[in-house]
């Protein structure tokens, strides 16, 4: 674990905006997995995969200054990364069809297989889990070693929890509560789960627009 | 995945477990990019960032694109520092055109190695500057006053 593994993304990202070139190597180690993973969902060539990567690093070097709510972050990594490989695919596989009849809109062909809403499910899920892991990121240390014991399978008893912690059994429960209650408080999660049902609707919406694009 | 997720502790716990099972991580040369990219960090305050504001191969954008304009043309218009800069990226990999209000002055390509080609801006605003053959790049004008920078954008390598 880096020595930013506690801090929150907020912390990363006013520090990296001041300058600091390790809080920017701790946003990359953060937020890297996940550019990787909305990558893995489309079918790019490795140079492709690599230009959209490098793109989206250097819009957000530029857009530090400007992220006023750093829990939106994962939502703008997942999209921003997703827009650039949307676009490198239909660059690559459409076709214009000018019709004589219509000279106002030329008709897009792609032959890309996309099913923007299995895409988009999955896209999200990406984001929930990301808002997971900065939640559990910013838990502090006792917290953190709690409920990554609890976390572990087949889950171990108050016991060896106990053992492990240092700690009385008859603790264990009422810390525990307390932890999960700092977890699912923690700004990361809560800013989601309030977004949640609206950003559902907003990528259904898009992945409709997208699918009326492409076909 | 219920409405209002994680409303109990064992399912919040359970995701967790998904969350933070490992992940691939950035490949090393990913990742050195993405160091590198540190570089770019704008540090000068008086560099204004014109934003994208149209994109003619953007998901959404592709349709809205103008008939009769060239097939292979990528269309952009960026936003800012009370500058609007059209551009249009031929096949030739020539960047073509206007800054707006015009006051002359130079545009230039950046790439995340530095400055590629520099041209100049003629008295309507027009330029036309060479692009490289792939990856990211961004125009920077000066034109008098303060220095405008563009959004990121990729080129693609289809070209």
């Amino acid at each position: 674990m880096s020595e930013f593994s506690g801090e929150s993304t907020l912390c990363l990202v006013r520090a990296a905006s001041g300058g600091d070139e390790r809080a920017w190597g701790a946003l990359i180690d953060r937020y890297g997995p996940l550019v990787m993973a909305v990558i893995r969902r489309f079918t790019l060539s490795r140079a492709d995969a690599a230009d959209v990567n490098q793109t989206v690093w250097l819009r957000l070097v530029e857009h530090l200054d400007r992220i006023r709510e750093p829990e939106a972050l994962p939502k703008w990594i997942v999209q921003t990364t997703r827009h650039e490989c949307l676009r490198l695919l239909r660059a690559g596989t459409r076709t214009w069809l000018y019709d004589p009849l219509d000279g106002a809109a030329e008709t897009l062909v792609s032959t890309a297989a996309l099913a923007p809403g299995d895409l988009d499910e999955r896209l999200l899920a990406e984001e929930r889990r990301q808002a997971l892991r900065d939640a559990y990121a910013e838990l502090p240390p006792r917290c953190r070693e709690l409920v990554g014991l609890l976390l572990v399978d087949p889950p171990l008893s108050y016991e060896q929890i106990g053992e492990r912690l240092g700690v009385p059994i008859g603790s264990i429960g009422p810390t525990r509560g307390r932890c999960v209650h700092k977890l699912r408080t923690c700004p990361a999660l809560v800013a989601f789960i309030g977004a949640a049902g609206q950003s559902d609707s907003h990528v259904r919406k898009e992945a409709r627009r997208d699918a009326a694009a492409v076909g | 995945m219920t409405q209002l997720p994680w409303d109990d502790d064992p399912s919040l716990v359970a995701d967790l477990r998904e969350a933070l099972a490992p992940r691939e991580a950035l490949p090393p040369d990913f990742a050195a990019a993405a160091r590198a990219a540190f570089a770019w960090r704008t540090v000068d305050e008086d560099l204004f960032l014109a934003e994208l504001s149209f994109d003619s191969s953007a998901p959404q954008g592709a349709l809205a694109t103008r008939a009769g304009s060239a097939a292979g043309a990528r269309l952009l218009v960026f936003d800012g520092g009370g500058y609007r800069i059209d551009a249009e990226i031929d096949d030739d990999g020539d960047a073509i055109g206007q800054v707006s209000p015009a006051k002359g002055g130079t545009v230039c390509c950046q790439t995340p190695d530095g400055t590629f080609a520099e041209a100049p801006i003629d008295e309507a605003g027009c330029f036309s500057v060479r692009t490289p053959a792939a990856g990211a790049v961004r125009l920077r004008v000066r034109a008098g006053g303060r220095p405008v920078s563009t959004d990121w954008i990729n080129l693609g390598r289809r070209r």
